[in-house]
Formats: C-alpha cells, sequence, structure tokens
C-alpha cells in the first residue's frame, strides 16, 4: 500500500517535471531549422576544413623533400693522400680531385687519410689553392744567375770536353 | 517512410523527444538542443533508418539515446583536450534550474534523480515520464527486459531512499493531499 503510494509520488513528480520540460521545449520548426542551418554549414565548412588539410598536407611534404635534398648535396668529403713528395724530405699531399698539373709518381704507396666532414665553405676554401700547385709569388727573387750550375750535377765525360775546349780556347 | 511522414512523426514526437534528450544529457538545455537536432538529422538524411519492428517513439528514443552517448564521449574527449571549459556548460544549468524548476520539490527531486546511476535513470525516466512498459523501455535502452526489471526496481528503491532523505514525500502535492485527507 505504501509501496503503490509512493510509486504514484514518483510518477506525479515526474509528470510535474514532464509539464515543466514542455513548457520550454524549443518549437519543432525552429529545433528543424536550426538543424538544417548545421548541416548546410557543415557543407560549407568540410570541404574548405579538407582543403586547409591538403594545403598543409602539402607544405608539409614539400619543406620535408626541401630539407632531404638540402642533407644529400654533392659534398664529398675531400679524399687526401699523404706522401713523400718530390724533393723526398717534404711530403706532398695531393689531391684526389683531377688536377691539370702533372705529379711526380710517389716511391711509396700514398697513405689515404679521409679528412673530417666539414662545411662546404671550409672545404673549398681548403680545396681551391692546391699545396701541389703553389707557387710562392716572390719565388723568382730566389732566382740567381747561373743558378742551373748549382741545380745540376756535371756528368764525368762531358764535363772533360767542356773544361779542354775552354783550355784550348783560352791558349788561343 | 518517405520524408514527409518522417517530419510527420518526428513533430508529433518532439516534445517528448525533447524531453528523452534532456534526460540523456543530465538535464543541460542546450546539449539536449544539440542532441535533438543532432538526430533529427540523421534520420532524415537515412544515416538511421527506421525499419518498422517497433514504434516509432521507441526507435527514435534509441536515436537519441546513441546520439546522447556519442556526444557525450565527445565532450569527455574535448575535456581532455581542454578544446570546452566547464564553466560554461555549469552556468547555463543554473540559469536552467532557476527557469524551469521553480519549486523546491521538483528541485529536490532533479538531484534525487541525477544521483541515480545512469541505467536507473534512464529506466525510470522511460517509464514513469514517457509511460512505456518494460519491454519497450529495455528495447530503447538496447537490454534485456530482466535488466531493465533490475534497474526499474533498483531504481526506485534508490529514489525513494534519496527522496525521504531530501524530505520530498512531506513537502510534494500528494503527500500534503494525503495529510488533508487524514485531517478531518
Amino acid at each position: 500500500m505504501n509501496q503503490n503510494w509512493q510509486d504514484k509520488e514518483i510518477r506525479q513528480l515526474y509528470r510535474e517535471q514532464r509539464q515543466a520540460d514542455e513548457s520550454i521545449a524549443p518549437h519543432f520548426a525552429a529545433t528543424l531549422e536550426a538543424a538544417l542551418s548545421k548541416k548546410r554549414a557543415d557543407r560549407f565548412g568540410r570541404p574548405m576544413l579538407r582543403l586547409a588539410v591538403a594545403f598543409a598536407a602539402l607544405v608539409a611534404v614539400a619543406s620535408f623533400v626541401f630539407l632531404l635534398l638540402g642533407r644529400s648535396s654533392p659534398e664529398q668529403p675531400p679524399i687526401v693522400s699523404v706522401g713523400p713528395g718530390e724533393s723526398g724530405d717534404k711530403p706532398a699531399i695531393t689531391s684526389s680531385e683531377p688536377s691539370s698539373v702533372p705529379t711526380s709518381p710517389a716511391p711509396k704507396p700514398a697513405r689515404r687519410v679521409r679528412t673530417r666532414r666539414q662545411s662546404p665553405e671550409r672545404a673549398a676554401a681548403l680545396l681551391s689553392p692546391l699545396i701541389s700547385q703553389w707557387q710562392s709569388p716572390t719565388g723568382f727573387l730566389l732566382k740567381t744567375p747561373g743558378d742551373e750550375l748549382l741545380r745540376t750535377v756535371p756528368r764525368i765525360g762531358e764535363s772533360a770536353v767542356e773544361i779542354k775546349m775552354n783550355l784550348s780556347s783560352t791558349k788561343n | 517512410m518517405d520524408g514527409a511522414e518522417l517530419r510527420n512523426e518526428l513533430e508529433k514526437h518532439h516534445r517528448e523527444s525533447y524531453g528523452w534528450a534532456l534526460a540523456c544529457c543530465r538535464r543541460n538545455p542546450s546539449d539536449a538542443e544539440n542532441i535533438l537536432q543532432t538526430a533529427y538529422l540523421k534520420v532524415l538524411d537515412g544515416k538511421a533508418r527506421f525499419d518498422g519492428r517497433s514504434a516509432f517513439k521507441t526507435w527514435f528514443f534509441s536515436v537519441i539515446r546513441v546520439t546522447a552517448i556519442d556526444h557525450r564521449r565527445r565532450e569527455m574527449l574535448g575535456r581532455l583536450r581542454l578544446f570546452k571549459h566547464e564553466a560554461s556548460s555549469a552556468g547555463a544549468t543554473g540559469e536552467f534550474d532557476e527557469a524551469v524548476f521553480r519549486s523546491e520539490v521538483q528541485s529536490s527531486f532533479r538531484q534525487a534523480i541525477v544521483e541515480l546511476p545512469r541505467r536507473q535513470q534512464e529506466v525510470l525516466q522511460l517509464v514513469f515520464y514517457h509511460d512505456l512498459t518494460l519491454a519497450e523501455a529495455a528495447g530503447v535502452m538496447g537490454i534485456g527486459v530482466g535488466s531493465a526489471r533490475t534497474h526499474y526496481e533498483r531504481g526506485k528503491k534508490r529514489l525513494r531512499r534519496l527522496m525521504a532523505k531530501l524530505g520530498i514525500y512531506d513537502e510534494s502535492e500528494l503527500a500534503r493531499q494525503r495529510n488533508q485527507a487524514v485531517v478531518p
């Protein structure tokens, strides 16, 4: 009996709540119109959103490719050989890059030293004036008259003939 | 069912649907309107199709319920991502309270309902508010009749306890009527 009364009480309270809800319920037409306008907005908004996403993806891919290409640009580390040079006492340093100046063959096999990876500017600065090709700008000042006689070694037979000829010419 | 028939049916059940949408979103009116709009779009766009196996009202209520669950899930994700500020919804509910629950009894009753577990709230709402049978309520909730009955009994028991605790029995109209009947 008490439980039935309590059920009725609950039902009554729900009914009151329903009446209150119905009094504030929006009109069907207004709700439907709002739903349709939301749909129209979505229809316009979604392609724009897709376009924006596609553009952002394109920019991301382009920047990635650009970075990738920038890293893998031809920046080969120079291979430098270190070994005895022309004079024998100083080690000549030659590069693997082609050079127009012929170099004398080294008696010993050159030790290949791979230099560290450097920045392109620094590598270019190091490589452009090759040491084997370098000539001192004031080197001509060291040349003296008869410099060839001091540099060359006289041969036995040849020098004797030259001396006789010189002596006979002085007698005459 | 073609578009015009669907519209007619939706219009016929509009007020009740709004009440059910309110119950599905903890009585937040703006959320209820959003849910109802989305449910209407689902029906009119053919995303939700009525196959005639149950009454239209029962079927549409289950559509509203599923939409509300989706809405709740999104809201939860939004809160996690800090997209939505909780204070805004709280303010809306406060205004709604003042506009709708004028009487203190109704306000306390609403408080008692909110304290119930969701399933119990739903089954009580469907049975007492929308006058559905337990089988229909079970259909809307997507559960078996036995489970619905369990939720219904437990819900009633708990609601009675909460109402007694909040003093609703003494203040409600029925209680007053009973008191008037007892007192000569």
